[in-house]
């Protein structure tokens, strides 16, 4: 594999990126500014997780048994879940509170 | 689907008269924000004055859910009839000849609506409360209409529960999905399981948070987007209005992100026959969780699909992880 790769890519021109365009960014363009770094943000921070899946199988039969209530009130299912969100949240917006 | 919106001069000049015979537009200029409609300054000259519009039409792209541009100066009207602080209705046009899409004319109102700013701007600090108040007591009043109303014909009545009517939505998007949301799943069924039964229902706004209203430095200006407004049950107004995914980061103020919670309620209470069920308040922070994760898989899919690539649309497709994690907060067993 040819380095740096796609996630070092984005890693050194965000911070390129963040050091020397967006303070001199017009006030205009300072939303699309931030923007644009936040979605090299994510991209990198998914580009370099963890692949590991926490929850299984979830198709069209889980969905059924979810709404069936096959888990209602399932301590183990919820606990799973929110491992889960927990990880792609890290991913999306690791500054959410 | 609406026509693009035709802005030549002979357009602005048969805009013009429709407000006034003698009218002639000075300004015309299309205003940021709305993903649904196109909103237009429009100022315009008459014997009598300077008068400072907006027109609002719809956008290329729109959506089937919102309502038409006629039914939501149905119910802007019905607002400002009964009292609320909105932008002032001028009129409808339903004759595509003049701008190519029916518009409607409403009084401009002054201030900004950006959520991001009211929260943060430090200026509102010491007027928040009132401010919170103000808009509690104005969800109140809006709260007093209830169906049928002559003018609202078009609004369908819920028969069933109107938690369960929009699990019923959700549910229907998420099987055309592209792939399963097991989380959102979860909250939806923990939400059809406490589900309050159909009880009083009332006009909600449904759109009601930081972000659709506009203040000034003298308070509150005007209510806006009343495009998705509906009979319903009022703790989803009040619920949306305090949900933690409305309140522009400043998580603490959780009346919208200006003010408490107490203080939002106690100028709801002061204008409102009504008990406030903090229970049912939860209940539907909970529900907008999972109503916003919907609409922002929906946003998402517009730029993934081609049909409307967009920064904007893409980063609030990625906010669906926060959203599905307040849900399961929310929902826990």
């Amino acid at each position: 594999m040819d380095r740096p790769d796609a996630a070092e890519l984005i890693a050194v021109a965000l911070a390129r990126f963040r050091a020397e365009i967006l303070p001199v960014v017009p006030a205009e363009q300072r939303l699309t500014a931030l923007m644009i770094a936040n979605a090299l943000g994510i991209a990198g921070r998914e580009l370099t997780a963890p692949g590991d899946a926490i929850l299984g199988e979830t198709g069209a039969s889980f969905v059924a048994d979810m709404r069936r209530g096959r888990w209602d009130g399932d301590v183990e299912m919820h606990r799973l879940l929110l491992q889960d969100a927990k990880t792609r949240v890290a991913i999306a917006n690791p500054r959410y509170a | 689907m609406g026509l693009k919106i035709d802005t030549s001069p002979a357009a602005l000049s048969r805009l013009a008269r429709t407000i006034a015979a003698d009218a002639t537009v000075t300004r015309f200029e299309k205003l940021a924000g709305g993903a649904i409609q196109e909103n237009y300054a429009v100022d315009v000259e008459t014997a009598g004055g300077a008068q400072h519009l907006v027109l609002r039409a719809d956008a290329p792209s729109g959506v089937a859910v919102s309502h038409s541009r006629a039914e939501e100066f149905a119910l802007l009207q019905v607002a400002c009839a009964a009292g609320m602080t909105v932008p002032q209705p001028i009129l409808f046009c339903a004759d595509e000849t003049i701008v190519g899409t029916p518009f409607a004319l409403m009084r401009r109102v002054a201030g900004t609506a950006a959520g991001h700013v009211i929260v943060r701007d430090d200026k509102w600090h010491g007027d928040r409360i009132a401010l919170a108040e103000r808009l509690g007591r104005e969800l109140a009043i809006l709260h007093r209409i209830r169906p049928p109303h002559p003018e609202l014909a078009f609004l369908p009545v819920p028969d069933k529960a109107p938690a369960l009517v929009a699990i019923a939505d959700y549910r229907g998007f998420l099987d055309a999905y592209r792939s399963p949301r097991p989380a959102l799943e979860w909250g939806l069924r923990w939400l059809e399981r406490n589900a309050p039964p159909l009880g009083e229902l009332v006009l909600c706004h449904r759109d009601y948070r930081t972000g659709n209203y506009m203040v000034d430095d003298t308070g509150l200006t005007g209510i806006l987007d009343w495009e998705f407004a509906g009979w319903g049950d009022p703790h989803e107004d009040i619920g949306w209005f305090c949900a933690k995914c409305w309140r522009f980061g400043a998580n603490d103020r959780e009346a919208g992100g200006i003010a408490a919670r107490d203080d939002f309620l106690r100028g709801y209470a002061a204008a409102s026959g009504r008990r406030v069920d903090p229970a049912q308040v939860r209940y539907w922070e909970a529900m907008a969780h999972a109503r916003w994760a919907v609409i922002a898989l929906q946003q998402g899919e517009r730029h993934v699909s081609g049909a409307e690539p967009s920064l904007d649309l893409a980063l609030t497709g990625r906010r669906v992880a926060e959203l599905e994690y307040e849900l399961l907060v929310m929902t826990g067993p």
